[in-house]
């Protein structure tokens, strides 16, 4: 693995950017909306890259991302600036992308019963598949779906935001060598799940 | 696998629709929720928040032990906060009258205990009817001390004066009462109790509260003849000798 194009080896945000985020989040935590609208604007981008690859298509990734910055205007009068805005919006998103899948499991539970009155039921066409089948990047979501969500989320913020080791740690909690060890893991078994390595 | 992977972007149709949905929903989800927190204006991750919570915490109990204390009886667990509080508010009594009215007001808690107890839990009168014979003598010496501390001005007598008639007034009426309600098996207690209050009686304190004066050749007020149609002199109500028990 070589150096990665889109690599920041730096935080997230500087720490200019930093403060400047904590102050909106404070005036946005008073109440004025447009404070809250200018961070919007700075991270939806980043937000929606990091649901993007952890749910099934781009509309889930839109519903997520709209979830997430749902909750994060209701929440950011408790949002304390010790943690980086960002950071605070990824572990959002986390929670987020964990309850959706939670719903789906519970959903699935319910089919299950449906199928067992339509034996042919799993072989109806996803109206998406046929969509994206060419895509890199539904091959590579498709593969993704596979693995654990701290994998997922590791290798989303390592090889689409192009964070370091350094970044993924404090973004998610971990110490560098046990983020290097799940990067590790996780390519292998995205190695394992992709059966067309070279195109991508 | 190549060493990135594609940076999707969201639809610009999808960030403007949401960002108006935001910004539609802003004023409702922002405003302003009125916590306890922010009536005491401490913000949010203040480290006087915790000392406050615990704060809070420590005058709930000590309010839940005083309100036990308040209602314990000599001998109960709690007991000895309320003698302490009273401690207290004795230590910081800044004059001696103040003083004798805290002690008076502790006799006055003695003697209410030592009811309840002949009345209630028989079985706490003896202890209450000790407290009560200590909390009088308590009482009677700072009279005494008063008495005997040079510079004491005439005022001063006077009003300790008050204090202890109105404290053997109230003791004596609580008393007579209580006799006729206790129980029989409470009666001895009762005369013990009759016993200690009889020590703020004028006649077992005749110069307590009197400034030392030189001996006159004055009648001996005694000695004066008594007539049934006159009310008592100096406004003491008299008392009837109690009948001796076995």
């Amino acid at each position: 693995m070589g150096e990665l194009p889109n690599s920041r080896s730096e935080a997230p945000v500087s720490s200019a950017e930093r403060e400047e985020d904590a102050a909106l989040a404070r005036r946005a935590g008073r109440g004025e909306a447009e404070a809250f609208g200018v961070l919007y604007d700075r991270y939806v981008d980043q937000v929606y890259r990091y649901t993007f690859y952890r749910v099934r298509n781009e509309a889930e990734a839109e519903d997520v991302t709209s979830e997430v910055f749902m909750r994060a205007l209701r929440a950011i009068p408790k949002y304390e600036p010790r943690q980086a805005f960002l950071a605070w919006l990824y572990r959002i998103a986390r929670n987020a992308i964990i309850d959706r899948s939670r719903r789906q499991a519970s959903r699935k539970q319910v089919s299950f019963e449906d199928a067992l009155a339509h034996p042919n039921a799993d072989q109806v066409v996803n109206p998406d598949e046929g969509l994206l089948a060419g895509s890199d990047a539904t091959a590579v979501r498709r593969a993704m779906q596979q693995l654990t969500p701290l994998q997922q989320e590791i290798l989303v913020l390592r090889y689409v935001e192009g964070f370091d080791t350094k970044t993924i740690s404090k973004l998610v909690g971990k110490r560098d060598g046990t983020v290097r060890g799940i990067e590790f893991r996780a390519l292998n078994a995205l190695r394992a799940l992709i059966p067309s390595r070279e195109q991508l | 696998m190549s060493d990135r992977l594609p940076r999707p972007e969201p639809r610009d149709a999808f960030k403007r629709a949401l960002r108006a949905q935001l910004m539609a929903q802003a004023p409702t989800a922002l405003a302003r929720r009125e916590t306890v927190w922010s009536l005491v204006a401490l913000p949010q991750g203040s480290w006087l928040r915790p000392a406050f919570a615990v704060a809070a915490v420590f005058v709930l109990l000590v309010a839940g032990a005083g309100k036990a204390a308040a209602d314990s009886l000599p001998g109960d667990l709690t007991f000895g906060l309320k003698t302490a509080a009273e401690e207290l508010q004795l230590a910081l009594a800044l004059d001696d009258t103040t003083r004798l009215k805290v002690l008076s007001e502790d006799a006055d808690h003695r003697l209410a205990e030592l009811t309840r107890a002949l009345t209630s839990r028989p079985e706490a009168a003896p202890t209450a009817t000790a407290e009560y014979a200590a909390a009088v003598a308590r009482f009677t010496a700072a009279v005494d001390e008063l008495r005997g501390k040079p510079g004491t001005s005439e005022d001063k007598r006077t009003e300790a004066k008050d204090v202890v008639d109105a404290a053997r007034q109230k003791h004596e009426a609580v008393l007579d009462e209580l006799e006729k309600t206790a129980p029989e098996d409470a009666q001895q207690g009762l005369e013990r109790a009759r016993q200690e209050a009889d020590k703020l009686r004028p006649s077992n304190t005749p110069d307590r509260l009197r400034t030392p004066e030189p001996t006159r050749a004055v009648p001996a007020r005694t000695a004066e003849p008594t007539r049934a149609s006159e009310p008592p002199r100096g406004g003491e109500p008299t008392r009837t000798p109690l009948p001796t028990r076995p």
